[in-house]
């Protein structure tokens, strides 16, 4: 179990960095935190014939408030946005359903290294950003030679592993409209062991001024919106979301799975997801309602 | 053992303290850089792939797998092994209560629990058994049970004096989820007997 | 016996880094060694061609099966008890066909292990793929393809034992209780992979193999008998070794084939199977499928079990124990702890094209456990009756005597209702019933359950010897006092991490009379060892600690007969006791420094012109009985969530009879460690396979061994002999009892119940593990089957 061979090149900047991507495009990996990609190339499951280490690259981490929404580096640690403290405390206020979803990635260990722009661009359909990405609405920020353009979330992720970047994208960061004082967020993981990735997973949003979005992971291939799950939830304030309903809504979204889930125990584990996680949201809307976020 | 004659990387990083400068193939993770070019074989590799947690140092004061990294990545990162931490005596309290709990038998992964526990009680000096099983979440045991171990870790914990700062200032925990549905809340004072 | 909780004298080392695992250990020129390996679960080999990776960079070597022919011998996997038993030939690297996924078809020797693995890249295999049997119940299905054409129907061995009148007893029962169970897959996961070096010197025809390995001695044989090298000239040394739980107790064939190479190629090879390789071919256990009945009396005694048992082994009978463990273990153990008239076993072992299979920590124990107290606690919720009184009322009695079980087992009296109390004790079920009340009010499915489990350690020759299988069931040990005073012993057991290390030390301490620093045990080296059992089956302190015991004892008469010609004292006036010879009342008379330098430098002073010898030797294998058993029963608490079907181990008692405790920090640590892979066989782990033989859990993020957070804490009871019974006396060596595999013995069993415990208010039950939540949920009627 050791990687095939490959170069390395330690990127001084983007733009060195997506210079060298351009030329070999599919025959290049990205090398952030390492926590999938190394493991996938000592399992030569990756075998790219360039590495480019972006790890050092400078203006990629952290957060920051632009007028298009909060900017989440693609750099940032899962520690950071599980702990959302010190230079991270806006991700409490602003966005803290990735400040959750990063709660339930993996280990201690592996969170200390692994990377936001990481896990969007692997697109595995049981993590938990992706999820989280598209309940929030944010979009996927992606950087080329000639200049950048924004995917929403709910069209990034099309298919296991695969996302909407092309060979020679690379991931910036998110772009998440941040959740105003009304704005509530639900989520739930269900996995076998703690850190697994999830047998099934949702992340719900709800904003005041916007309808609801369920979002499903771990049950499909890829991540993705919930249409039916969101419809469900729509109309009634959150804080009034009660047991029936958020029923409806898990149910809902095992319909919207279709022929998607991967085996019928995910299907169940879906709906029940997307029920506690509405059930969540519910809760924590309750609590703002009396003023005790 | 030699590398082969791909094209190698500089790569200049501290290991315990001290500094090191070597060429290195890319392809080379930190855990096999560290116990086949710099023989610190205390950090073991179970899995290769990320799972198991044997194979953990500390980069740049947090807990790594070194299995998941390139050493040419490493570039100036500062990596402790369980070597370099039991020399300057880091552990001491851990590998005390370690060998008085049971909390070890083969060996093999006590790297990976000892760092493990290293960086909970750094953060969070009076961990509850919960705390404390989430953070050795990711190092497999395959001989104690885990209940030695969580044992051990929280006498460490209300022996020691509060453990070194952490180096980014950082207080307090890694908190497990919350709200987590009943099903995934680790067990905590509600075992029945 | 001390019964002190010394520390492993390992640790230390352990705990600094500073191991010595085979992968850490430096030999000059030592060459690296990968694999290729079948990709098909059954297929023939029609072609290999391997010049470009003989050509690739850095690579000595590349061998097919014909290139170690020249050397190395086939095995076959037979056993002389069991003459049906159909043991194929197998070899290291596969001839012209394959038979599981991950079977070795050309070893690569060169560098390093990545160019290694680059050059096993290069070699082009020509399969044509066959069908494959992936299943216990497949394996024997009419049309199932046939695994060797000298076992047609893919049956390894069957066998069954019934006792008289047991249909007779089934017809008059007032109620029989049936179900069929499953269990999966699985494997021992020691956290160090397997792994080797082998160095051959061919001057003097000598092979040196450091290996992480339970049996040295039956290596050396086993590379002896293989290779043809004479076996003085044969060493094998296990340094520390990461685990083993029976994994590293057999010969493999990668194994085999690195070492024939390092006898080809006159260079040191190393191989360290990766985990990936470990995973497909380390050695596997359980898979079986059980169809159990129980008959009961209108009175409520158990009256007869009947079970029939089929499990799926690998393509091959595992070398050289053979793959009837298994099922020995369930024509021994089924119905063990009770009384009962009649009882009947059908076994059948079944060649699949899966990975090979054989001993894992518990050899069967956990499956006749599990089918046994499932159809109690079964028998018992039919009845209406506590499982706890239906299960005391009906407890093989204890009564001081030996008795012989309705399937024809020898026990020795074991004291299964004194385990019971000492689980009921102190209030214990009361607070499980309000535990459990007020989790189901909360809406979760609590369930508690227990188990009761035979554990057959400590064997006799009987069944190996007889079999004409080489495998020794004695240890030795030589101690030697040095001019220190310290005492350096060798012993034929070896360590993994059970400490028996450190046990066979304390009791050389005690039965001398040192101080435990100052008694040094080496163990893991055939050359300093006698050649003995080394570890399995729950022997090694009871063995290795009886010789040790002998010879300590040895030891001490010599040193207190020089103390008494130089103290000019009759010696059996004298004492040693703490590191000196001292008067019956305890006065110091000489310290053993003192005698021993006295000894080793001045031997003239002492009366009588004596040559001091210090040092004993003593072997033993136990001749008396077949096996010493261990016995206990388990509580297991389970939540489940109804919605998601995950079960979560709330909480796990042991209580359990293993005689004298030599050290109760590593007796706990061996059943709590058991417990836990007992507990991950109820609820995760499973080597998944699917129809075509291809392994699905190929990594450990796909393996799913318990965590911690998933586990519980796990309390252990020690019930002593009751009164009454025979005490081991000062005198005496001392009788103890096998640990290892009682934890894994009755975990799952108990687990088991306890989720049937759960599922019972929603009318639902489970006998499938591990209780996945797609099985929970399937069985809750959630989704569909």
């Amino acid at each position: 179990m050791t990687p095939a061979a490959f170069d390395y090149v330690r990127a001084e900047t983007r733009e060195h960095a997506l210079e060298i991507l351009a030329c070999h495009g599919d025959d290049a990996a990205l090398l952030a935190g390492g926590q999938s990609l190394v493991p996938m190339l000592s399992l030569r499951l990756a075998r790219p014939t360039i590495v480019i280490d972006i790890g050092g690259l400078s203006g990629l981490s952290g957060l920051e408030r632009r007028p298009e929404g909060l900017f989440v580096g693609a750099l940032t640690r899962h520690r950071d946005l599980a702990r959302a403290e010190a230079a991270f405390a806006q991700i409490e206020a602003d966005a803290p359903l990735l400040s959750e979803a990063a709660r339930w990635v993996a280990h201690p260990s592996i969170r200390n290294r692994g990377t936001l722009g990481g896990a969007i661009a692997l697109g595995d359909g049981a993590a938990e950003y992706p999820a989280a990405a598209i309940a929030l609405g944010a979009r996927v920020a992606l950087a080329w030679r000639r200049g950048e353009r924004r995917v929403q979330a709910d069209a990034f992720f099309v298919g296991p592993m695969m996302t909407e970047a092309a060979a020679h994208e690379m991931v910036l960061g998110l772009e998440i409209p941040p959740l105003g004082p009304l704005d509530a967020f639900g989520f739930c993981e269900i996995a076998e062991r703690r850190g697994d990735y999830a047998l099934a997973g949702a992340a719900i949003v709800a904003r005041r001024d916007a309808a609801p979005r369920v979002a499903l992971f771990g049950a499909a291939d890829a991540a993705k919106l919930a249409g039916g799950a969101s419809k469900a939830l729509a109309g009634d304030a959150p804080a009034d979301w009660d047991e029936a309903l958020c029923a409806a809504a898990g149910e809902a979204a095992r319909a919207d799975l279709g022929d998607s889930a991967l085996d019928p125990a995910r299907r169940h584990l879906a709906g029940v997801a997307v029920a506690r996680a509405a059930a969540d949201l519910a809760k924590r809307a309750r609590a703002q309602a009396r003023g005790t976020r | 053992m030699r590398f082969s004659d791909a094209t190698k990387i500089a790569v200049t990083l501290h290991v315990n303290g001290r500094p090191v400068a070597a060429e290195v193939e890319p392809r080379v993770t930190l855990a096999a850089f560290l116990r086949d070019h710099l023989d610190l074989t205390g950090l073991h590799v179970g899995c290769g792939h990320g799972v198991c947690g044997a194979c953990a140092v500390l980069m740049d004061g947090l807990t790594a797998r070194a299995c998941t990294l390139l050493a040419v990545a490493a570039q100036g990162a500062r990596i402790e092994t369980i070597e370099g931490l039991s020399d300057r005596g880091a552990l001491r309290a851990l590998q005390r209560t370690f060998a008085e709990h049971g909390a070890l038998q083969c060996g093999f992964c006590t790297p990976g629990m000892l760092l493990a526990a290293h960086e909970l009680l750094a953060e969070t000096p009076a961990p509850s058994p919960a705390q404390i099983r989430e953070a050795l979440s990711g190092v497999i045991c395959r001989c104690t049970g885990y209940g030695p171990i969580v044992d051990a870790v929280a006498a460490a914990a209300s022996e020691s004096p509060p453990a070194e700062p952490r180096p980014d200032g950082l207080p307090s925990a890694d908190a497990p989820p919350s709200d987590a549905p009943p099903s995934q809340t680790p067990p905590d004072e509600g075992a029945p007997s | 016996m001390s019964g002190r909780a010394a520390p492993g004298l390992r640790w230390p080392r352990l705990l600094t880094g500073r191991g010595r695992y085979v992968a850490d250990l430096a030999v000059r020129g030592a060459r690296e060694a990968a694999f290729v390996r079948s990709p098909h679960a059954h297929a023939d080999i029609r072609g290999v061609n391997v010049a470009e990776a003989r050509a690739a960079p850095g690579i000595d070597a590349v061998f097919l099966h014909d290139d170690l022919a020249a050397v190395l011998r086939p095995w076959r996997g037979s056993h002389g008890l069991f003459p049906d038993l159909a043991a194929p030939e197998q070899t290291a690297l596969a001839r012209d066909r394959v038979r599981h996924v991950g079977e070795p078809v050309a070893l690569i020797v060169g560098e390093s292990r990545a160019l290694c693995e680059d050059a096993a890249e290069l070699v082009a295999v020509d399969y044509a793929p066959l069908a494959a049997v992936t299943g216990p119940e497949d394996a024997v299905a009419p049309e199932a393809p046939t695994l060797h054409a000298e076992a047609p129907g893919n049956v390894c061995l069957e066998r069954a034992v019934r006792s008289e009148g047991l249909e007779q007893t089934f017809r008059d029962a007032a109620l029989t209780v049936e179900a069929t169970f499953g269990f999966g897959r699985h494997t021992g996961v020691p956290l160090e992979p397997r792994g080797l070096i082998a160095a051959y010197d061919a001057a003097e025809g000598r092979l040196v193999v450091h290996h992480s390995h339970q049996c040295p001695a039956a290596m050396q044989d086993a590379f002896a008998q293989l290779l043809g090298l004479e076996e003085r000239r044969v060493r094998v040394i296990c340094p520390d070794v990461g685990g083993a739980f029976g994994i590293k107790q057999q010969v493999y064939a990668d194994e085999m084939a690195v070492v024939a190479a390092a006898v080809l190629l006159r260079r040191p090879i190393r191989f360290l199977a990766d985990r990936l390789e470990s995973m497909a071919s380390d050695i596997q256990a359980r898979h079986h499928v059980v169809r159990g009945a129980l008959a009961v009396s209108a009175e409520g005694a158990i009256r007869a079990i009947d079970v029939d048992d089929i499990h799926a082994i690998g393509p091959y009978s595992q070398y050289p124990r053979s793959s009837a463990g298994e099922g020995r273990a369930m024509l021994s153990l089924s119905g063990a702890p009770y009384a009962m008239a009649a009882a009947g076993a059908r076994t059948r072992a079944v060649f699949t094209n899966l990975g090979m299979s054989g001993h894992y920590r518990g050899v069967g124990h956990p499956i006749a456990a599990a089918v046994t107290e499932g159809l109690v606690d079964l028998a018992a919720r039919r009845l209406g009756e506590d499982p706890w009184a239906f299960r005391r009322r009906n407890f093989a009695p204890y009564d001081g005597a030996p008795r012989t079980s309705a399937l024809g087992v020898a026990f020795e009296p074991l004291p299964f209702a004194a385990c019971l109390d000492a689980l009921e004790a102190g209030g214990r079920r009361a607070r499980l019933d309000a535990w459990r009340r007020d989790a189901r009010a909360r809406g979760v499915l609590a369930g508690y359950g227990i188990a009761a489990f035979v554990e057959m350690t400590t064997r006799g020759p009987g069944f190996y010897g007889d079999g004409g299988v080489r495998v020794s069931t004695r240890d030795g040990c030589t101690l030697r006092l040095e001019p220190s005073g310290a005492v350096r012993g060798a012993s034929s057991v070896t360590e993994q991490g059970q400490g028996v290390e450190t046990a066979v030390a304390q009791i050389v301490a005690d039965a001398l009379g040192a101080p435990l620093d100052q008694v040094e045990i080496l163990t893991g080296d055939t050359a300093v060892a006698h050649h003995g059992g080394g570890t399995w089956g729950s022997r090694s302190l009871a063995v290795g600690g009886h010789a040790a015991w002998t010879a300590a004892r040895r030891l001490r008469a010599e040193i207190l007969e020089i103390a008494g010609a130089l103290l000019q004292t009759d010696p059996a006036a004298l004492d040693l006791q703490g590191g000196a010879v001292r008067d019956q009342d305890g006065a110091p008379r000489i310290a053993l420094s003192e005698l021993a330098a006295l000894c080793h430098f001045q031997p003239h002073k002492i009366p009588g012109e004596r040559q001091p010898q210090l040092t004993a030797s003593a072997a033993f294998g136990p001749l008396d009985a077949p096996f010493r058993a261990g016995c206990g029963v388990q509580l297991s608490a389970v939540e489940i969530d109804p919605e998601t079907g995950l079960v979560r181990a709330v909480d796990h008692v042991v209580a359990h009879f293993c005689g004298a405790v030599v050290n109760p920090l590593l007796v706990d640590g061996q059943i709590k460690g058991g417990v836990v892979q007992g507990l991950g066989a109820a609820l995760s782990e499973e080597l998944a396979y699917d129809a075509d033989g291809q392994l699905l859990s190929a990594t450990l993020a796909d393996y799913r061994v318990p965590m911690a957070p998933e586990t519980p804490d796990i309390e252990v009871l020690h019930v002593e002999r009751p009164a009454g019974a025979a005490d081991d006396n000062d005198d005496a060596p001392p009788r103890f009892i096998g640990v290892g595999e009682a934890g894994t013995a009755g975990a799952s069993a108990a687990a088991l119940n306890a989720i049937n415990d759960a599922l019972a208010p929603r009318d639902a039950a489970l006998w499938r593990i591990p209780a996945t939540p797609a099985r929970v949920l399937a069985a809750l009627g959630a989704i569909g089957d």
